[in-house]
């Protein structure tokens, strides 16, 4: 149609009379020149024509229940109604929100394993007691029974037996409390009475685990006792356990697990004795006999008369007497040792784990849960923030840029229909 | 005869006669608008019965700028915005598979100008459905779509010329409309 009206007025001018619109005097111009246009006459005859047929999609009337509507109530408003600014931004924050929550799902996954193992060695925990003798040595082998080699002349013996010399000899200075609590020593011990290793086993739920490693501390100290092993585990966002093994005087066992229990509630309690008199005796004469051997293989060397080769014999067996000697002092030590110092295994929860792990009452679980519920909401408001101060500008100028550009590809896309 | 103006005023002024006067005029009008762009009846009912309730609702906020033929209109093309957003979401079927409504006087004719208006672009249909069957002018077909006012003509222009090739070529084609802008 444009190519066959390319003179005044155009089709769309044409369009326009017949449709009413335009001034009245463009209107009155293209009325005076459709009388001689036959080109603009066939153009107006077609857009009359297409009204025509367009009048032919006819509807039926309205229902008889469309009727006025009595107020403006029916219709449901909401009472804010967002521009698609208010929406684009609000849909920016909510993918700010969650993937804010999901960096600090994520975030809080990737940590590095924090688990930390605080674990003292019993040196160091005797270091820090600062109870340690000379050269360190635990109490308990200052309080163990001075055997009675350490006054045979073997401590000058040849080489082999230095080391072990040494240890003799610091053995030669015995504690004078741990000799109280233990006796004459274990020869005594085992002449006059049973010699009993005890062990316990306890295990507590603690309420205020802050405060539970230094009353251990306490407790130990009071009672002449050490940590034979002591160590706090403690995951982020986990409940912490104190596991230990504490060694106390045997005359000290009840005392000390009276004033632990007192630390919590007690989920597992067991005690065990094993008597071990007849093994110290046993010991005790084998000593002596191994001893015995020792000095006659001496006397044998002072007044040797025989040959090379008898006298090398003689220091062989030597040697190997005083082998086995020090392998029944040490074990006799051990023993002495463990039947003068109880040994306690202690585990201390927190108390939120032990409401996963042990059955308690249902108010105490409720706290757990309540405290629980608590910290996990800061720990999310905490990630939250972090994230949003990490994050949030560069999201949000994103989600800015991404509106502005929506807007423009809408902008051109109307141009371009247009 | 008082204008639609004057009664939308007295409606303003809480008048419900001239409310119902106004209903009276445009229920039909309404009804056809909505109607020929909406394949469901019940529906097409519903939308006509909102835009009437906006009416009633926004009165006190009518400030006489235009007429109220293109107020009317107005409101019931942005209901109809609306809705079809919602539809995005619903199944959306054929313009032309909606029976012709019984009782007209050629079927036929009205099958053919279903068929070629479903064949043009959505604005182009939307602004040609304004203009012959509302008969709107081209102002107020420009204020309703807030568009420049030479872009409804030449769209409109376009809108005819593809109108009538595709009635010229009168081969059914059905299209699926998105009932979208």
């Amino acid at each position: 149609m444009a190519a066959e009206h390319l003179h005044s007025p155009t089709p769309e001018e044409v369009m326009e009379f017949v449709d009413g619109e335009g001034t009245p005097a463009a209107r009155a111009g293209i009325e005076a020149h459709l009388a001689a246009c036959p080109a603009c006459q066939t153009l107006v005859a077609e857009q009359r024509g297409l009204s025509r047929e367009l009048g032919a999609w006819q509807v039926a009337p309205a229902p008889e229940s469309l009727k006025a509507p009595a107020n403006a109530a029916p219709v449901a408003r909401p009472w804010w109604r967002p521009t698609r600014f208010v929406l684009a931004g609000l849909s920016a924050g909510t993918v700010v929100l969650l993937v804010g929550l999901f960096q600090t799902r994520q975030m809080s996954r990737s940590l590095p394993v924090a688990s930390r193992q605080v674990s003292l060695s019993a040196q160091e925990e005797e270091e820090r007691l600062g109870r340690g003798g000379a050269g360190g040595r635990p109490a308990f082998v200052e309080a163990a029974p001075r055997p009675e080699t350490v006054s045979q002349p073997a401590v000058s013996e040849p080489s082999s037996l230095d080391s072990r010399a040494g240890f003799a000899a610091s053995l030669s200075t015995p504690k004078p409390e741990a000799q109280e609590q233990t006796g004459s020593g274990s020869t005594a011990a085992v002449a006059h009475g049973p010699a009993v290793i005890r062990t316990a086993t306890l295990q507590l739920v603690a309420k205020d685990f802050n405060s539970v490693r230094t009353a251990v501390d306490v407790i130990l100290d009071s009672s002449a006792g050490f940590a034979d092993q002591l160590g706090v585990s403690a995951d982020p966002g986990s409940a912490r356990v104190l596991r230990g093994t504490l060694r106390v005087p045997g005359t000290q066992l009840t005392g000390v697990l009276t004033r632990l229990r007192a630390l919590g509630q007690v989920t597992q309690d067991q005690q065990n004795a094993q008597d071990v008199a007849d093994q110290l005796v046993d010991l005790d004469a084998r000593l002596r006999s191994a001893r015995a051997t020792e000095q006659r293989l001496i006397d044998l060397l002072k007044n040797r008369t025989g040959k090379l080769s008898d006298v090398l014999e003689v220091e062989q067996e030597l040697t190997r007497v005083r082998l086995d000697i020090e392998r029944l002092d040490a074990e006799k030590t051990n023993m002495t040792r463990r039947v003068a110092y109880a040994t306690i295994d202690l585990t201390i929860s927190e108390e939120r784990q032990a409401a996963i792990v042990g059955p308690l009452p249902l108010l105490t679980q409720l706290r757990v849960a309540a405290k629980d519920g608590l910290q996990n909401v800061i720990d999310m408001v905490v990630g939250l923030a972090l994230f949003v101060l990490r994050a949030g500008p560069t999201v949000m100028l994103s989600a800015f840029a991404g509106i502005l550009a929506w807007i423009a590809i809408r902008r051109a896309l109307r141009v371009h229909s247009a | 005869m008082v204008t639609d103006e004057d009664l939308i005023a007295d409606v303003k002024a809480g008048s419900r006669t001239a409310f119902e006067t106004l209903f009276d005029r445009y229920r039909e009008p309404v009804w056809r608008f909505f109607r020929r762009r909406t394949p469901d009846a019940a529906r097409a009912e519903e939308l006509a019965q909102d835009t009437f309730v906006a009416v009633l609702d926004g009165a006190k906020r009518y400030d006489n700028r235009g007429t109220f033929r293109s107020y009317l209109f107005g409101i019931a093309y942005n209901v109809l915005l609306a809705d079809r957003r919602k539809a995005v979401f619903r199944q959306t079927l054929p313009i032309e598979t909606e029976p012709i409504d019984p009782g007209i006087a050629d079927p036929d004719a009205a099958i053919w100008v279903r068929h070629a208006l479903a064949t043009l672009e959505e604005d182009d249909r939307e602004i040609l459905m304004l203009r012959e069957y509302e008969q709107l002018s081209y102002r107020e077909i420009a204020e309703i779509r807030q568009t420049p006012l030479n872009t409804i003509r030449s769209q409109l222009f376009r809108a005819r010329a593809a109108l009538k090739a595709a009635l010229d070529e009168r081969i059914p084609q059905p299209v699926r409309t998105s009932h979208g802008r």
